[in-house]
């Protein structure tokens, strides 16, 4: 082994272990990282908080913010990694939704591709709550979700409901609104 | 300084005064383009850092979704500074996320991000690193390399004006000083014309201008002191080679000189010239009798009576010992005899102080044609010569 490949090859061993060793957490980080759909689906939840604005009176006398799941989605794990996290300055709470009951109490509310029958039930259930709605499943954005996602060439992205989230009182961030692959409604001015 | 060595004084102040204004224009632009310099450097910091910022933001979103797509096209935004050579987004574990380069520009993107945060300035770019931020997590960074293209212009454009001044103010020094320098220059010329007028005239009569308090005024007044007293030495020294001593009148010496003058002048003007030369009768014996003291007296008083009883063209000279001459330009030889024979008389009559009998002998000529200076003295040598042989006390003609 001459000195300069050898000298390539330890740069290229420590390249590999800084973007190995280093990831992981929450956030989405670099896409180098291979990482299950739903690990991706749960970081980007996470950063979906971070570009949307929930109405301010649902969050300020919460303690948490609380993230709802419903239905039965194929990988819980990444969703309950969520569960006490800080997000600017507060703790997430990740609970699994039995009834609709207590829907309304949920910042965010994940519905699994099995909820698609109710989900107009579901829809109806969350007026004027606040609730940012996340789908998994093809159709949901136009039905009334605000975030849903699809997988493009097995990448996860995800198409936004401008209108229904308008309708629910939330503010999404512009630049967000930029990486949706669809926006539906018109999309508000300014973040 | 050897270069000062050789040159007049006019040609050292111009070239002082042009030194010292160059020198100070070099300080003075060296510090006005430190202080150039740095408030470009930041302002190009600045204005790096703010683009880093506001790319780094509208980032935030590509980052945390994972979309390098949108972070390459908000990165391509920077395509409005053309000095800006390569940005990159990095990821929060140093992955390189994002890169942009400019068209114009071929060199590499380090692969590896700047480990320090911040900025650097290399030989002719400017490296800045900064953190990309959301809701106060640092989710990657920015990195971006500027070229100093402008600096370099501004660093033209700065020699270039620094030039200019620098020829303009140094035309504008020498030009002053061109005409400032004779305030120095003058005076002293002055001085140094007057010294070798005086050194090849030997005038000592002349005198500096004196212009006003400066130390050349000073130099001028001791100059001119110097010259009164070598005038006045001078003419004592004159004095004490033309005049004798104890009677006053012309020495032989004197004589001499003036009877050159006198014959030259009577030859080209065609007048006469009379010549009287006279001693006193039996002086050595009344030196032995009365003492030398007396003889001199007597020889003061016989000047005395003389010089008042001849006209003042007449040239009264101590020959030597008790001998005199008179010169009488202008004058016949029968006036000559008349003004002779008046002083034998004057001088037999006088009383004078002493006891004894004071008479003197007289011979006199006149100038003739062939005549050269010695040939008319030893005529009226001849003449007084014949007057004592008949006797003394008496007047006697050649």
């Amino acid at each position: 082994m001459t000195g300069t490949k050898r000298l390539a090859f330890m740069l290229g061993w420590w390249f590999f272990t800084l973007v190995v060793g280093t990831g992981g957490g929450p956030d989405a980080g670099a896409g180098q990282s291979p990482r299950g759909e739903y690990e991706v689906k749960a970081a980007f939840v996470y950063n979906f908080l971070k570009f949307v604005e929930l109405p301010p009176q649902a969050v300020a006398d919460a303690d948490r913010i609380r993230i709802c799941v419903v239905g039965e989605i194929p990988m819980s794990a990444p969703f309950d990694d969520l569960d006490n996290q800080d997000l600017m300055g507060k703790r997430l709470a990740v609970t699994h939704l039995e009834t609709l009951a207590d829907a309304r109490e949920c910042h965010v509310l994940f519905i699994a591709s099995s909820e698609e029958q109710r989900l107009p039930m579901i829809l109806e259930a969350l007026k004027g709550a606040g609730t940012l709605t996340i789908g998994d499943t093809e159709g949901f954005a136009q039905k009334g979700v605000i975030i849903n996602f699809y997988l493009e060439k097995k990448r996860v992205r995800f198409e936004i409901n401008a209108e229904a989230a308008r309708r629910n009182g939330l503010k999404i961030s512009s630049k967000l609104l930029k990486l949706a692959g669809a926006v539906y409604g018109p999309t508000p001015a300014g973040d | 300084m050897t270069l000062l060595r050789h040159i007049t004084l006019r040609q050292k102040l111009i070239l002082i005064t042009l030194r010292t204004a160059a020198t100070a224009l070099l300080l003075a632009s060296t510090v006005m383009f430190v202080a150039e310099l740095t408030s470009f450097g930041d302002a190009i910091v600045r204005d790096i850092s703010m683009k880093a910022d506001i790319i780094g933001n509208q980032c935030t979103a590509a980052l945390a979704f994972n979309v390098q797509r949108d972070a390459e096209e908000t990165l391509g935004a920077l395509q409005a500074d053309k000095h800006i050579e390569y940005a990159a987004v990095y990821a929060k574990n140093g992955a390189l996320f994002a890169a942009y380069r400019h068209e114009n520009n071929g060199g590499q993107l380090p692969q590896v991000p700047p480990s320090a945060e911040g900025y650097r300035f290399g030989i002719n770019r400017l490296d800045v690193m900064h953190p990309i931020v959301l809701h106060g997590e640092r989710i990657g960074s920015i990195f971006i390399r500027s070229n100093l293209q402008n600096l370099y212009v501004l660093l033209l454009r700065f020699l270039a004006v620094a030039g200019i001044v620098l020829v303009i103010s140094l035309l504008v020094a020498y030009a002053l000083v061109s005409r400032l320098q004779g305030a120095i220059t003058g005076p002293v010329t002055g001085l140094v014309r007057l010294m070798e007028r005086i050194s090849r005239d030997k005038d000592f009569s002349m005198r500096a201008e004196i212009t006003g308090p400066d130390e050349l005024s000073s130099l001028a007044l001791g100059f001119n002191d110097m010259l009164s007293t070598i005038q006045e030495r001078d003419r004592e020294l004159e004095r004490q080679a033309t005049i004798d001593s104890l009677t006053g009148i012309f020495n032989r010496l004197k004589f001499n000189e003036v009877f050159d003058r006198e014959i030259q002048e009577a030859l080209r003007y065609k007048q006469r010239l009379s010549l009287i030369m006279f001693d006193i009768d039996h002086f050595k014996s009344i030196n032995d009798t009365y003492g030398h003291l007396m003889g001199d007296t007597l020889l003061k008083e016989v000047v005395r009576l003389i010089s008042a009883n001849i006209r003042n063209v007449d040239i009264f000279s101590r020959w030597g010992g008790e001998e005199f001459v008179i010169l009488s330009p202008n004058n016949e030889l029968k006036s000559a005899q008349q003004l002779a024979e008046k002083l034998r008389v004057q001088i037999e009559k006088h009383d004078f102080s002493c006891p004894c009998k004071m008479t003197c002998s007289f011979g006199l000529t006149q100038f003739r044609e062939n005549d050269t200076a010695d040939s008319f003295i030893i005529r009226a040598d001849d003449a007084l010569y014949r007057a004592k042989g008949r006797g003394r006390n008496s007047v006697e003609t050649g």
